[in-house]
């Protein structure tokens, strides 16, 4: 408790140096330190405050905000979704989930992954499609595998806890509340859907390289199974004929066809297609076992 | 945008997982079966001469193929038996096996080809019933593998197979199996291939010595204790038609050579008749394999050494425990003997008894 204070008297006067020259060379040493010892012992109300002025101080910075970024995200982790919507910072979720703002994209995804804790929280994310349609994106267009890996998580944590609950099954009571609004949004919101298809789809004009369309094409893939063992009907119907006859070949239906029958180029990448065969493999294990455990 | 999303979705359909077309398919092989990219993710390994595939291509797409059908044909063993797709696994498992012992124990090993041997039903590597005669057992892929000039992956896929279903175990075991079938093909194939590879144990044993061959020896070790404690049932007596044309117990003796051995009904009782008995026991109740006659055998030898010791102690606490069960249910079969003379030789340690000279070695490997 001792070293709190007057670590505490340090991070203000530093802070205070950042907010009169946001261009001041960032302690990051400092910033660990806290990050290690601050954040055990930090009053509640120094805490809201170190964190409102953080979060006014981070978009006005001109050095690398990644020391701050890991200090916040350690500060904001005994707080649940609300409370931090409830801080009145006015955080940018779209931007802050934009790809090219990779120190941020971490930020964002910890918070958004905050939301996974109930059903009421992820409806108030589904309730943002600018949100969903960024985290959508970054999963699948962000070069960082890390960042990738994260955003996918907390895709399907989100549908996974705002599931519905099988109409007349007793079992796995899910949490109250929940209508199934970020399935909708995910599959029923056009925009998404569209975004979803046009990154992976080769046909789209979108200005992706073809290295890029591959990194989301595996991304899809490896995402599938688990969604389907969720709810298979989400990706087996069509939920907008309109988009998917401009991406498939009209033989069959849904996300699943057209990433299993349409997406890949199986003629010409040969490590696509090995993907693909191993989705496959992935897909009929993932679903017995689901099934076995019912 | 609120709208546009929410119409026409107002009651968004929930999981429907069971709801598939047979008992032992599901809705996504159902998927891909539809879509004909089921045979497409298998003919790269059923059919690799097909011209309809690039020779390029192959090479990257073979072994995903063998691991598509490996993850079928495990999890979907009832769809798969019922199709051609098991006649075409059995050939070109057949063809692709086939391989002189130089090759078994130098080259690299074929082992999607042994993975997916491994993932099969084990009711699919039995003979057909209607064949006659021990020249039978040469129409399974199993018999194909070698024991003498081996390596590693072979002696994990006899263990695999011999070891019987791992998914419907209970304890205390029961008669009353779902589905006996796999349990019953185990204990079969197993005699099957004891009987046609007399040798087994004296191999097995040879490689569980070689303990500068770390894989081979723990794969060796592995493949005794897969027999100790596997789940076996008997054939049926009488044969009944039905879609599995399982064979009953009268096949398995008319495939065996004359005379065949004992078939005992459990996998330790296996391990204790003939020819099993001169092998395993003396050797597991031998001290291990160590490097401390060798100078400087220390450091990442003693390692391996230390690895096999430690499976082989392994392999006999699980022996004198299956053991001891066996004469807790039976007794006055003689089966207390053997389990106090397993219990003393546990007591000693894995290292087993003291005083035989190796105390100064020891006590300069511990100095590192």
């Amino acid at each position: 408790m001792a070293a709190t204070e007057p670590l505490l008297d340090q991070l203000q006067a530093h802070l205070e140096q950042l907010e009169s020259d946001p261009s001041t060379e960032l302690n990051a040493r400092f910033f660990e330190s806290c990050s290690l010892i601050l954040t055990q012992t930090i009053p509640q109300d120094a805490s809201i405050s170190v964190i409102t002025r953080l979060s006014k101080i981070l978009p006005t910075l001109q050095t690398d905000p990644t020391p701050v970024i890991q200090f916040l995200i350690q500060l904001l982790q005994p707080y649940n979704f609300s409370d931090i919507l409830a801080l009145d910072a006015g955080i940018d979720f779209a931007a802050g989930l934009d790809e090219r703002a990779l120190p941020y994209n971490r930020l964002m995804l910890a918070l958004l992954h905050k939301a996974t804790a109930n059903a009421t929280d992820a409806s108030l994310v589904a309730a943002r499609p600018e949100v969903v349609t960024a985290l959508v994106k970054l999963w699948l267009c962000t070069p960082d595998a890390g960042v990738a890996q994260q955003a996918s998580n907390t895709l399907l944590a989100l549908l996974r806890v705002d599931q519905q609950s099988p109409p007349g099954s007793g079992e796995d009571p899910l949490p109250a509340h929940s209508q199934g609004l970020m399935w909708k949004r995910v599959f029923g919101d056009q925009d998404i859907y569209a975004l979803v298809l046009s990154v992976c789809s080769l046909k789209s004009i979108l200005q992706l390289s073809k290295s890029q369309k591959t990194l989301a094409q595996a991304r899809l893939l490896e995402w599938l199974p688990a969604v389907g063992v969720l709810n298979w009907n989400a990706i087996t119907k069509n939920h907008h004929p309109n988009i998917e006859s401009q991406y498939t070949d009209g033989k069959g239906e849904g996300l699943l066809y057209f990433a299993a029958s349409c997406m890949v180029d199986v003629k010409d990448d040969v490590l696509m297609h090995r993907c693909l065969i191993e989705f496959f493999a992935d897909l009929i294990t993932k679903i017995k076992q689901a099934e076995h455990a019912r | 945008m609120q709208g546009k999303c929410f119409a026409g979705l107002s009651s968004f359909p929930s999981r429907k997982l069971t709801n598939h077309s047979s008992i032992n398919s599901s809705v996504s092989l159902d998927f891909l079966v539809t879509h004909r990219l089921h045979d497409r993710a298998l003919s790269f390994y059923l059919d690799p001469t097909n011209p309809k595939h690039d020779p390029l291509d192959l090479q990257f797409v073979y072994a995903p193929s063998a691991k598509y059908l490996a993850a079928y044909a495990s999890n979907y063993p009832g769809h798969f038996l019922n199709t051609s797709v098991k006649d075409q696994t059995l050939l070109r498992l057949g063809q692709s096996l086939d391989l002189s012992p130089s090759r078994w124990a130098h080259a690299e090993s074929p082992k999607h080809d042994l993975n997916i041997l491994a993932s099969l039903p084990r009711l699919s590597l039995l003979p057909k019933s209607t064949l006659q005669g021990s020249s039978a057992w040469n129409t399974s892929p199993l018999s194909m593998l070698p024991s003498k000039s081996t390596n590693a992956d072979v002696l994990e896929t006899l263990a695999t197979v011999f070891r019987g279903p791992v998914d419907q175990e209970t304890y205390p075991p029961t008669k009353n199996l779902k589905d006996p079938s796999e349990a019953q093909s185990a204990r079969a194939l197993y005699f099957l291939y004891l009987n046609h590879n007399p040798r087994l144990f004296e191999d097995l044993v040879k490689h569980a010595e070689t303990v500068a061959l770390e894989s081979h020896a723990l794969a060796a070790v592995h493949v005794i204790t897969s027999i100790a404690v596997a789940n076996w049932q008997s054939l049926p007596e009488e044969s009944k038609e039905g879609p599995s044309h399982l064979p009953t117990e009268r096949h398995l003796l008319s495939w065996l050579p004359n005379p065949p051995t004992a078939t005992p009904e459990s996998g330790v009782l296996a391990l204790l008749a003939p020819p099993s008995l001169e092998h395993t026991l003396p050797y597991l109740l031998r001290p291990p394999q160590t490097f401390s006659n060798i100078v400087g055998g220390v450091g990442d030898t003693q390692n391996s050494a230390y690895k096999v010791a430690t499976a082989k102690f392994d392999a006999l606490k699980i022996l004198h425990g299956r053991l001891e069960e066996k004469a807790i249910q039976e007794p006055g079969q003689g089966y207390e003997e053997i389990v106090e003379t397993l219990r003393r030789r546990i007591a000693d340690g894995p290292w087993g008894s003291k005083g035989q000279g190796q105390v100064g070695t020891s006590i300069a490997t511990m100095e590192l």
